[in-house]
């Protein structure tokens, strides 16, 4: 009994095409390593933000309920 | 999108829509999803339930304001897990031409650096706000450690209520104006006010009997009643008629009150606030006193 992945396997589908390096692989740019000040600003723009827009949006919803003293 | 590669989609949507509602729909590339969920969040929410907040019964104050809180965090909430799920079901959406980094952060400063803060300054100023009581000058009806909510749309052009006698108001200190003071409107400009011992008389009539034995005494002024508790003090001898733009106000604990007999009349336009309800009250040893929670202020 011939088991479906062997019809697969004989199909040969991994054969990739004859100009598939210089139509693909050519076209693929090596990923370039950003400077590492760059990453250490882009965190610290990120948790700054997240803090700075969390307590501007608790400090909104609770507007009505942040009490000052009354003598 | 830099973050793009070190988030997923959704968890950097998320991220953006837990910082500012919206913000995160906006990275979806759905602006019109991201204004709607923003106004929802900064005019429904607290402005427009602190507006009805103070035009409802006094005792629906508390209600009303639980409501505007819960309001404001449940579509905050709907907005992170919108986002999330968006970006999950189009992990790869065509990216628009406006979304950049540049038009990101001016969005999120103008909305968290300028709408917020202006929202919040006018919901405090204008329509609602807290203020906690460390003193014991206006018990009975107001204890030390309440916490209370004021009706801060009061003695404005265009506010709905103009200040009456038995007012509770909410004043600026005249001797010391980054004070603010809680006390009783007794008389409005132009009116005669007379102590003798423990009794007032506003342009002779009487706000109520001579005191008690245990010192209180039950008084009312144009449909307003409560309790004035005097102790042991010795009373006053006052005389004096408010002068135009002033008022002049009482603690209703009359023998532990720093008030209009010792600082004289305060200017009208220093009255700021009209307390309405209380929503906190802590004793001084610590204990809650949960029976004071929604204690209307009459």
């Amino acid at each position: 009994m011939t088991d479906p992945f062997d019809e697969l396997l004989e199909r040969g589908l991994l054969d990739p095409p004859a100009d598939f390096v210089a139509r693909v692989m050519l076209r693929l740019e090596p990923r370039r390593t950003e400077p590492r000040w760059r990453s250490w600003a882009r965190y610290s723009a990120l948790v700054g933000g997240a803090l700075f827009g969390s307590a501007q949006l608790l400090t909104f919803a609770l507007a009505a309920w942040t009490a000052g003293a009354a003598f | 999108m830099r973050y793009g590669r070190i988030f997923p989609a959704h968890w950097r949507a998320a991220l953006m829509s837990m910082v500012l509602p919206g913000f995160g729909q906006l990275a979806n590339g759905r602006p019109n999803r991201a204004i709607w969920l923003f106004l929802a969040f900064a005019l429904i929410s607290v402005p427009l339930m602190s507006w009805l907040a103070i035009r409802l019964p006094q005792a629906m104050t508390l209600p009303a304001l639980v409501s505007s809180l819960a309001a404001a965090l449940g579509i905050w909430s709907y907005s992170i897990v919108d986002a999330w799920r968006d970006a999950r079901h189009r992990p790869r959406a065509p990216r628009q031409v406006w979304q950049t980094g540049g038009v990101y952060a001016l969005v999120f400063l103008t909305c968290n650096a300028l709408i917020l803060p202006v929202l919040v300054s006018y919901v405090r100023g204008h329509q609602v706000a807290s203020w906690r009581i460390p003193s014991s000058s206006m018990a009975p009806a107001i204890l030390r450690g309440d916490v209370l909510f004021a009706d801060m749309s009061y003695n404005c052009p265009g506010c709905d209520h103009a200040v009456e006698r038995g007012d509770v108001a909410i004043f600026t200190y005249p001797n010391d104006r980054t004070l603010v003071y809680v006390k009783r409107v007794i008389g409005l400009p132009g009116d005669r006010v007379r102590i003798t011992g423990k009794r007032v008389w506003v342009n002779r009539l009487a706000l109520g009997d001579a005191p008690a034995d245990d010192g209180t005494a039950s008084e009312r002024i144009d449909g307003r009643q409560w309790l004035a508790d005097w102790g042991d003090t010795e009373g006053a001898e006052l005389d004096l008629t408010v002068p135009p733009g002033m008022v002049f106000v009482l603690g209703d604990n009359r023998g532990n009150s720093k008030d209009s007999r010792h600082f004289g009349s305060v200017p009208l336009r220093d009255v700021a606030g009209r307390a309405r309800q209380v929503w906190f009250s802590m004793a001084p040893g610590g204990a809650v006193r949960w029976s004071r929670l929604g204690q209307a202020i009459h």
